[in-house]
């Protein structure tokens, strides 16, 4: 069974070129445009990796990292932020892989952190 | 964020005391004055000295001077309190002239009015109109005979004097403090819109840093993109394209961090790791960047000449930031086939010196002074052209400076220019780096990715 990946971010310019990207590579994605979006699709369906934006209108990348941690979903996560300062993100929530991106970033680091973390796709 | 340090404040409160102080000071002597005076006439016509109503208006008089002098010097800056003391003066004259047996009224009546309308008005202009015409008034009732005193006699001009004294002090009084409650506020809403601009020039750079991050991430995930599929049919010029888009994202993006690094230094804090770093890979990363994002870098020609041992008490980021900005420098500010060379040598002990030198056209002297501070350029115009914005050097002073480690530059016209760079080599160096100061207070830092790089 191929990989799943959730994409999560605002920007739909952003979102189709890693969709783009990651389809190349062979895997399996599906997108969301905010935090609210992304937990739904969570919940209805299986994913390997999430591609998490921080700042997103409706629901932050941080409540959807708060909110995993109280369903006690351990899905692997890259955080893509701007800002060094945007990760926040409290010791006792690292179960889960939990790696940051700073924008920008290159195609080879995103594809190289995506394959560390759920491995590389079954092509 | 500080890019354009504004001008300190003078001590407001100092000021307004020393005014207030004087204020106090005329206040009770002028009433003193006043008083005094009014008391030698009335003994005067009285045809006795100290008669019961004077001794009764000395001791209120003095009482209340005493209550007076015993105020804080700030109890004299509103002004209904000075309307208050002229309130109870006339109330006391009024008083102690029924009291005393003497028909007075149309003097009271002329030093109310004129006290009253100076304390209204708020200026000595007014004051001055309206001792005027209680001086008319009295004058002319005077001169008819309908006052207690022969008009243009010795009594009648001394009260005129009095009026006039009594009705422009009070306007002065007021005004002053009318004037000074006016600058009081004026300057408030001064510091109040500087700090709010302040805040505003904060918040939009650090909000323009961050929202030119994300375009620049599509462009260059698209970029990347085109750069993957490019054939081997497509032209050389495609294929150069491509290189220029990636290049000028690096550089858009490497100029977000620096002035994201400025707005973050002005606020105090910049994350920092001391560890002991290796100069020899920083200074190659640095010059690897250099020749890939700077136009020009082609042109000069570079030799690096450090142990591979030395090493440097530092953060790795940080110090390949400072190198790279040096090397930058070199290339922006020389003509094309000019040489840079970096060596290192050690000069004191505690720390290594680390030299960039070049030989090109040089720095004016006067020029020198100025160098690392903020959108400095010296000469707006080499032999390469003008470019950057003038923040490279002023980054790397703050970044020395916080590392613990000094930077110093030498130059002679047509010879060439050398920048020292001074870096600590252990926690007993004579400087102590600013580490601490960088730990965030949530903690959330050390987890923290650096820049460019992804961390688990």
């Amino acid at each position: 069974m191929n990989k799943r990946i959730l994409v999560v971010d605002d920007e739909e310019d952003l979102r189709f070129l890693i969709l783009t990207m990651l389809e190349m590579e062979g895997y399996e994605v599906a997108e969301a445009e905010n935090g609210k979006v992304a937990l739904e699709k969570l919940s209805s369906e299986r994913f390997d990796l999430l591609l998490l934006d921080l700042m997103m209108p409706e629901m932050d990348g941080l409540s959807v990292l708060k909110e995993l941690e109280r369903r006690g979903t351990s899905i692997p996560v890259i955080v893509l932020t701007a800002r060094v300062d945007d990760y926040p993100i409290p010791e006792d929530v690292q179960e889960a892989p939990r790696v940051c991106l700073l924008k920008p970033f290159e195609n080879g680091i995103l594809i190289e952190t995506v394959t560390d973390l759920v491995g590389g796709s079954e092509r | 964020m500080n890019f354009f340090p504004t001008r300190q404040e003078p001590a407001r409160e100092e000021r307004a005391w020393s005014v207030t102080g004087t204020r106090k000071g005329v206040t009770i002597i002028l009433r003193s004055i006043v008083f005094i005076t009014l008391l030698l006439i009335s003994t005067h016509e009285n045809g006795h000295w100290i008669s019961w109503q004077g001794c009764f208006m000395l001791f209120v008089f003095a009482i209340s001077n005493i209550f007076l002098i015993f105020q804080p010097r700030r109890y004299f800056n509103s002004h209904r309190t000075c309307g208050w003391i002229f309130f109870f003066d006339a109330l006391l004259v009024i008083v102690f002239l029924s009291v005393s047996g003497a028909s007075y009224a149309d003097l009271v009546a002329a030093y109310f009015l004129a006290i009253l309308v100076a304390a209204t008005s708020r200026s000595t202009a007014a004051a001055f109109i309206a001792a005027m015409v209680s001086a008319i008034v009295y004058g002319t009732r005077s001169a008819y005979g309908l006052t207690d005193v022969e008009a243009f006699s010795t009594p009648f001009f001394i009260r005129l004097v009095l009026f006039f004294v009594t009705a422009m002090f009070a306007g002065y009084l007021t005004e002053q403090i009318e004037a000074e409650r006016r600058a009081r506020v004026d300057s408030e809403q001064t510091t109040e819109r500087l700090g709010g601009l302040d805040r505003m020039k904060s918040e939009l750079i650090t909000m323009l840093s961050h929202e030119l991050r994300t375009p620049l991430t599509s462009l260059s995930l698209a970029a990347g993109l085109i750069r993957s599929g490019t054939s081997s049919q497509s032209t050389d010029a495609e294929r150069k394209s491509v290189e220029i888009i990636g290049r000028s994202v690096q550089r858009l993006s490497r100029l977000a961090d620096d002035v994201f690094l400025l707005s973050q230094a002005d606020q105090g804090g910049y994350p920092l790791t001391a560890e002991m770093v290796r100069l020899l890979p920083a200074v190659e990363a640095a010059l690897d960047a250099v020749k890939k994002e700077t136009t020009g870098a082609s042109g000069r020609t570079f030799s690096i000449d450090v142990p591979p041992e030395a090493c440097a008490l530092a953060d790795a980021d940080v110090l390949s930031q400072i190198v790279r900005h040096l090397l930058n420098n070199a290339v922006m500010h020389t003509t094309e086939g000019t040489s840079v060379d970096v060596s290192c040598e050690i000069a004191e002990p505690g720390f290594v010196d680390f030299l960039v030198r070049d030989d090109g056209p040089g720095i004016p002297e006067e020029s020198l002074r100025n160098i690392f501070e903020r959108f400095y350029q010296a000469r707006k115009s080499a032999g390469s052209g003008y470019r950057g914005v003038g923040l490279g050097l002023a980054i790397c002073r703050i970044l020395v400076e916080k590392t613990g480690g000094r930077i110093s530059v030498e130059s002679q016209l047509g010879k060439g220019t050398v920048f020292r760079l001074s870096l600590p080599v252990g926690p007993r160096g004579n400087a102590q780096p600013d580490y601490d100061t960088a730990r965030s207070p949530r903690g959330a830092k050390d987890d923290a990715p650096s820049v460019g790089r992804a961390v688990r």
